[in-house]
Formats: structure tokens, sequence, C-alpha cells
């Protein structure tokens, strides 16, 4: 499995075609050629056997009857008539009446002859292939001279010059006190073996009489001879044939029937290139299919992968194009959907930080030069002390402690920090309106620690003043925080002329925009919503009776923020 | 995953050889083995008859494998105990005299006097062959009835005949009647035949054979070798490394019984070795 598994996909789907496809063919090819082979050598087995059992029946048969019939013959004293007389027609006609007779398992062209006690011919059914003499102590009749307890031999000797006679038997001829007066022999040329044979074996089939040294006597085929049996005596056999074989019984001569295979090795050899053949085929066909199906799925990976780089190396723009309808269309498509978001993603966040950093640009360019401001509020402060002028050197100290803290790098402080700028301006506008305004901070202890943004206070403080109170002679503005959850809301409420009702709309609408008289309220409103959410920032309530709340929400944080 | 993997092969290994199993020719039912190994340098026309009427006597599987002289020679001294002959049938006398180290024993088997024969019909008078130097005359070439010389034991008895009886120049001889050899016969019956139906105007065969044939009344005739007879002794010796020696002696004793010569004489034209006299003078 590692090894598939380092393996691209497209050589996997070749190697899972070849498995799925070529296996099964070759295996399906191999168990049907076993298959068939099995059958037709069980089918060709079956008959051999059979054909075998016939063949060596028919031999048997063969050499019983030619003892009977010369039995018959010697019974008869057609024989002894033979040997003592003249042969006349009467005599051969009696003679082959008895062998027409019983000659249902001979064949009808046997030689029979008749030999006296010294080897010569006194009568044949054929004088033309008949030996004239034959030797009495060689072949045929010297084996049949030699035996003493039997009359019937068989025998491929040769003795005799007539080379068409493949075999012969001989019954020895006695007379009434047992003493022997001749011979009668039977000779067998292939013809007649052609003829014992014939219908007990098919065309395609051979059939070899072999003596019981294994020399050939009788091959049905000239196309085999001694040397085949030779090749099964060494068990090299041809691979097109199958042989059984049998011993006859009165003989002990061996029948060897050679049959052809059914389906020979030319039949295999084609079996097997036509197998090569298919499985070619097959192969190509899987390389193709596993080509284009590879293809179809390597390649929206592929182009989903390029993607993926481009995308890793910020081109949040690429667009994959595809027309297939199926997972991995629905893949690519939600790649795109998937960039598009982060795209625009992106882009709110550059547009946010491109605000912020407006924002701050717009502080820096109202603050003129810090230093110089506070180095000359100090010479102020300086200066009318000198001169016994209290409250200037009041409002240029106060002036000068809100300028040093609003000058510093910090644009996040604790909420007391807040409230001591707030306490300093707050002493300011109380000698510029004679103190006809008091002024109360109610902040719990657990919250003046409190992060929040610098100056927040200072514009809804300065808005309380200068709209609320300044029209009238006295009123009060306090401060008092309280948490909620996790937030704190800081209020700011005076009991001044009130905010008019398009002020307080403005103010508590989610999307306000920038309103040219109230710019303060605007930017302390913004950065808060900027750095903590839209969730937060400030709101505005009138209360008839008690007077305008403004009310600053904001996430409580402790920890120092950059 | 291991087991998995050895059990697809096993499988797989099982399938192959089941296939490859098939096929029973049954042809181990056939092997025999011999009971007596005979190496010979006759002609299966002469040693086919006697090996089969021992076979049938003795009911022992005698195997032949026919070998020139010379080979059967070189392999007997090159395979020495390893040879497998138990018995070498048809060596010549002088042969089987100088090797007499590789045989047991041996006995003289036959013997045989070589003829020209010619048929009377073609050859004339004046073109009938004097001698064994008219077999080498050009106008005979391509038309001498022979066997092949390097399977024939005819030709050993020629080729010692004409080194003992034409001086140096015997090896001029042997080559001149070797070219003029026409095409190869394949038995004794051949050159018969060849030479009765004018396929051939000479041939070479024993006296024997050229006896039968007169008696016949062929248009054959024959003259002899010359002055002195060409004899060929064919002998039969029992090998030392011999691993059948029972039988081995069976067929020596065989093959010198009475039956045997006179089968060799009636059937073979040959003539059993005690019958003739070696070298004997031509009268």
């Amino acid at each position: 499995m590692k090894f598939l598994d380092s393996l691209s996909y497209r050589k996997q789907i070749f190697i899972g075609f070849l498995v799925v496809a070529l296996i099964p063919l070759l295996l399906s090819m191999c168990f049907s050629t076993y298959f068939y082979s099995v059958v037709f050598q069980h089918e060709l087995e079956t008959d051999g056997n059979r054909q075998i059992v016939e063949l060596n029946e028919r031999l048997t048969g063969f050499f019983d009857s030619s003892e009977q019939i010369c039995k018959l013959l010697c019974e008869e004293e057609l024989s002894a008539k033979a040997l003592i007389d003249k042969v006349n027609d009467e005599y051969q006609k009696a003679l082959y009446l008895t062998l027409y007779q019983n000659s249902a398992t001979i064949p009808t062209d046997v030689l029979v002859s008749i030999y006296d006690i010294g080897g010569h011919l006194r009568f044949a059914t054929s004088t033309q292939d008949a030996e004239e003499i034959l030797p009495i102590y060689w072949g045929i009749l010297g084996e049949a001279k030699r035996g003493k307890n039997q009359n019937y031999y068989i025998t491929n000797s040769i003795a005799n010059r007539n080379s068409n006679v493949l075999l012969q038997t001989v019954y020895t001829v006695e007379n009434q006190k047992k003493v022997r007066m001749g011979y009668i022999t039977m000779s067998l040329t292939k013809a007649d073996f052609d003829q014992l044979f014939n219908g007990f074996f098919s065309q395609s089939d051979t059939i070899f009489v072999t003596d019981r040294q294994m020399n050939i006597i009788y091959c049905s085929s000239q196309n085999y001879g001694q040397s085949t049996i030779d090749m099964l005596q060494e068990n090299e056999v041809p691979n097109n044939f199958w042989y059984s074989g049998a011993v006859e019984p009165t003989s002990g001569y061996h029948v060897i029937l050679q049959k052809q295979s059914l389906i020979s090795t030319a039949a295999k050899q084609g079996m097997f290139r036509i197998s090569l053949f298919i499985s070619f085929i097959c192969l190509i066909l899987c390389v193709i299919v596993s080509m284009i199906l590879g293809k179809q799925l390597s390649n929206p990976i592929d182009k989903l992968n390029k993607a993926m780089e481009l995308v890793k190396k910020g081109n949040l723009s690429i667009h994959v194009h595809t027309n297939q309808q199926n997972e991995l269309g629905e893949l690519t498509n939600n790649f795109n959907h998937m960039t598009e978001e982060l795209s625009n993603h992106v882009d709110n966040m550059v547009r946010r930080q491109k605000d912020i950093q407006d924002m701050q640009i717009q502080l820096f360019q109202t603050q003129l030069n810090p230093h110089f401001l506070y180095n000359t509020l100090d010479s102020i402060k300086w200066s009318a002390r000198i001169h016994h002028l209290e409250d200037i050197s009041l409002m240029a100290e106060n002036l000068a402690y809100i300028l040093q803290n609003s000058i510093r790098k910090e644009q996040f402080i604790p909420l007391q920090g807040e409230l001591d700028i707030i306490d300093n301006y707050i002493k300011i506008q109380q000698i510029r309106f004679n103190g006809k305004f008091t002024y109360e901070v109610e902040i719990p202890d657990d919250l003046v620690d409190c992060i929040v943004p610098k100056l927040m206070l200072q514009p809804i403080v300065e808005n309380s003043i200068i709209h609320g109170l300044a029209e009238q002679e006295g009123g009060s503005i306090s401060i008092y925080a309280d948490q909620i959850g996790d937030t704190i809301s800081i209020n700011v409420t005076d009991d001044g002329v009130g905010m008019s009702q398009e002020i307080i709309d403005w103010l508590n609408t989610d999307n306000f925009m920038e309103n040219e008289g109230h710019l303060g309220l605007y930017n302390v409103n913004k950065i808060i919503k900027l750095y903590f959410g839209r969730q937060y920032g400030i709101t505005a309530t009138v209360e008839a009776g008690i007077g305008t709340t403004v009310t600053i929400v904001l996430p409580i944080r402790k920890e120092k923020m950059p | 995953m291991g087991k998995q993997r050895g059990l697809c092969i096993c499988i797989i290994m099982s399938i192959v050889l089941s296939l490859t199993a098939c096929g029973d020719t049954g042809c181990q039912k056939f092997a025999q083995n011999p009971d007596l190994i005979v190496y010979t340098t006759l002609s299966k026309e002469i040693y086919e008859p006697i090996i089969r009427e021992f076979e049938n006597r003795s009911n022992q599987n005698v195997e032949v494998r026919e070998e020139t002289e010379e080979d059967i020679i070189n392999e007997l001294r090159a395979e020495k105990d390893k040879f497998p002959a138990d018995i070498v049938f048809g060596m010549s006398e002088k042969n089987t005299q100088k090797n007499s180290k590789l045989f047991s024993c041996s006995r003289n088997f036959s013997s045989s006097s070589l003829v020209i024969i010619y048929n009377t019909n073609i050859v004339t008078y004046k073109e009938l062959p004097e001698d064994f130097s008219s077999l080498c005359k050009e106008e005979w070439k391509g038309k001498i009835g022979f066997p092949n010389p390097e399977e024939s034991p005819l030709y050993q008895g020629i080729s010692e005949y004409v080194a003992d009886n034409y001086g140096e120049e015997w090896k001029k001889y042997l080559s001149e009647f070797y070219t003029n050899i026409g095409k190869y016969a394949d038995s004794t019956e051949e050159i018969v035949n060849g030479v009765n139906e004018g396929k051939y105007s000479l041939g070479v065969v024993t006296e024997e054979k050229a006896k039968t044939l007169l008696a016949q009344g062929s248009n054959v005739a024959y003259i002899h070798f010359g002055k002195k007879d060409c004899t060929v002794i064919n002998t039969v010796a029992i090998t030392k490394q011999q691993q059948h020696r029972v039988i081995a002696e069976d067929f020596l004793e065989f093959t010198l019984c009475d039956d045997v010569k006179q089968y060799l004489i009636e059937y073979l034209s040959y003539l059993p070795a005690e019958k003739v006299q070696r070298g004997g003078e031509h009268q």
C-alpha cells in the first residue's frame, strides 16, 4: 500500500485497471484453456481406452479363430488329406467352405498354407504369396518343431523371403497317434492387419502391434514405425499424441494405440497467441481509459493546485474555470467562492486600516506643534505668575497638562488618566465661565484602570459646556461609569439646554456620517467603532428635567493596547 | 499483510502448477530395459533375422545399435568401463584380433568371398571386368552397386584385400574405387536387383549371393576379385565390460549353432566361418 501511495493518481488508476481487467481476463483464459484441455483429454482417454480394449480383443479373436480353424481342419482331416493326397477341386471347395464358415474374425485374404514335415508347401490359398519351402530349423516351423506341449504358435520370426508377411501362426498337424505330420500356417500381411482392425479406429489414429521385445510388427500408418516405438520406450513422447497400450494375452504382443490430441500443440499455441493478443488489446484499452480518466481527474486537481499556489503568493483574483458538474466541479466552484470571500475580506481589512491611518493623519493635522505650544504655555504660566495673573497661570498650567498628555504616543490610556485630563479641562472652563457650573465624577474603583481611547471624554464634556451650559446660569456636569456584563458604560450628563433631536438622531444612527459642527464627537465615535467594533460607540439621550446624557460603551480591557 | 501476500503467491503457484500438470501421455507403460545390448557393423538384412530368432527362442529383449567398426573401437577405447555394449557383432576378424584386449571372448561368426557381378546384357565382352582393378576404371563411374562405404563391413574387407594385393599403390586404387561407386545401395537385394534390372552395370556381393542369382537364371554373371579371393570374416565378441554375461554367452553360443550356420548359407548367402579357408586361392 505504501508503494501505491507513492504513485501518482494517474498511475494508481492504471494499476487499478490492470488489476480489475487484465488479471481476471488472463485467469479466465488460463482456466478455460485448462478446463477444455482436461475435458478433451478425459474424452480422448476414455475413447482411447475403449478402443484399445476392442483392438486387443480383435487380435485375440483372430488368434483364437485361427487356432479353432486349424483344429477344425485337423478334425475334419482336411489337412491330413492335403499332406497325403493330391489336392483336387473338391478338396479345395471343402477347405474353403470350412474357412469361410469359421472366419468371422479372420481377414478374408489371409494366406493359409499347409506344409509337410520337411517344410515343403502342400497347399496354399494363394500359391503366389506362399513360400515353396520353409526352414524347419528356423522361424515359425522351427518354433513349432521345437515345441512340445502345445500345437499352436505365433511368431514374427523372419524365415521366409516374402517380406510382406508380418506375422505368422502355425498349428502342428498330428495323426491319431500324435505323430507330427505337418503344419498349417496363417500369414498376415499389412493388408490383413488393416482389414482386421478396420472400423475400430479413426483415420487420425495409428495402431502399432509389437512383439514382446517391442519390435514393431504392424503399423497402420506409413508415417510411423520402429522409431516411434523406440521413442515410447525412451519416454520421449510427442506432445500432440496420447498413447495407450495393452498386452494381447495369447501372444504376449503389445497393441498400442496412438491418438492425436483433440487440442493439438498448434491449437494450444494459437489459443496462447489469441490470449496474448486480447491481453495486449486489454492493456492498450487500460492505458487509454486510465489516461482519459486520469486526465479528467488530475487536470482540475492540477488547476486547483496551481491556483492555490497563486493564492498562497497573495493573488486572490484567481478564478478557476470549470464546465464539470460533478464533485470536482463543485470543489472548483467552492474554491472560487472561497477566494472571492477572502478577497472581499482582505479589501475590507485594507479599507479599515486605511481609515485608521486617515484618522491618525487628521489627528496629527489638528495638532500644531505640540512641544512648541507646551513650551509657550509654560512661558505664559510663569509670566502670569510674575504679573500675579493667577487665573491665566492656572489656565496655562491646566492646558499644558492636557497638551502634554495629548501629545503622548499612547493612543489608549487608563480611564483614570482620561479623567485627569477632563479635570484639567474643567478647571480651565470653570475659570472661563466663573465657576457657574459644577462638576462631579463617580467611577467605581475597579473600573478606573480600564483602557480607553485617549481624549475620548474631552469632546463630549466640551460639547456639554459649550452647547448645553454656556447659554444658561448654573448647571452641572456629572461623569459616572458602570459595568454591564463585559462592557463599561461611561455616561456624561449635563442639565443644560439639551441636545437637539437632530444631533441625537445623528449620534444614535448605526452608520452615522461626518458632521461638520461635531467633528470631535464623530472622531471619538469612529475611533471606538474602528478599534472595538460596530456594536460599541456613542449614544445620546435627552430626558426632560434631567438633561442630556451621552453614553460611551466600550469593552472592558485592562491590558495595554497598541 | 505479509500473510495475505504469501497466500496470494501460493494460490497463483498452485494454479500455474495445476495448469502445467495436464496431459498424461501414458508413455511410461512402454518403457522396457534391454536384456542384452548388441553393437553391430552388419547390415540390417543380416543381423535382424538372427537377433529376432534369438529373441523368440530366449524370450530376451535385445537392443541393437548400428555403428561402424571404427566408431565401436574408438568408443570402446574411450569409454572403457562405461561402454554399454555386451556384444560386438560382425566386426572383422582383423580388427577383433587387433583389439583383443577389449573383449573377454570372441569367435569367428561368418565368412564370405566377395565377387563382382555384372549384367550380361549391358556389359560387353570387351568391357568385361578382369579383377578388382576393373572397378577403378573411369568408364564404370556411377555404375557400380555398392553400399555406403562408411557403413559397410564389405568395404573394410575390400580395403584389407587391396592393401595386401596392390603394393604401394593400394591407396590410389581404393580411392578410385570409392569415387566410382554410384548411388549407395541400401541393401544387398537392391544391388542384386539393380544389376539384374540394369540400374547398375556392376556390383559387389558375396559369392553365395551371386550363385543364388545364377541358379535363378538371372541376367547376371560374376568374377572373383583376383587370383586370390577377397574374403571377409566377421566375428562375434563379448566385451570385457558387459553387464549381462549369461545372456551374452547364450547369444554367442546361438550365433555359432547349426541352425544359424544353415540359415546363413540358405537365406543370407553367407558362409559360416569354418566353411571357408581364409585367403584361400581361387581355383
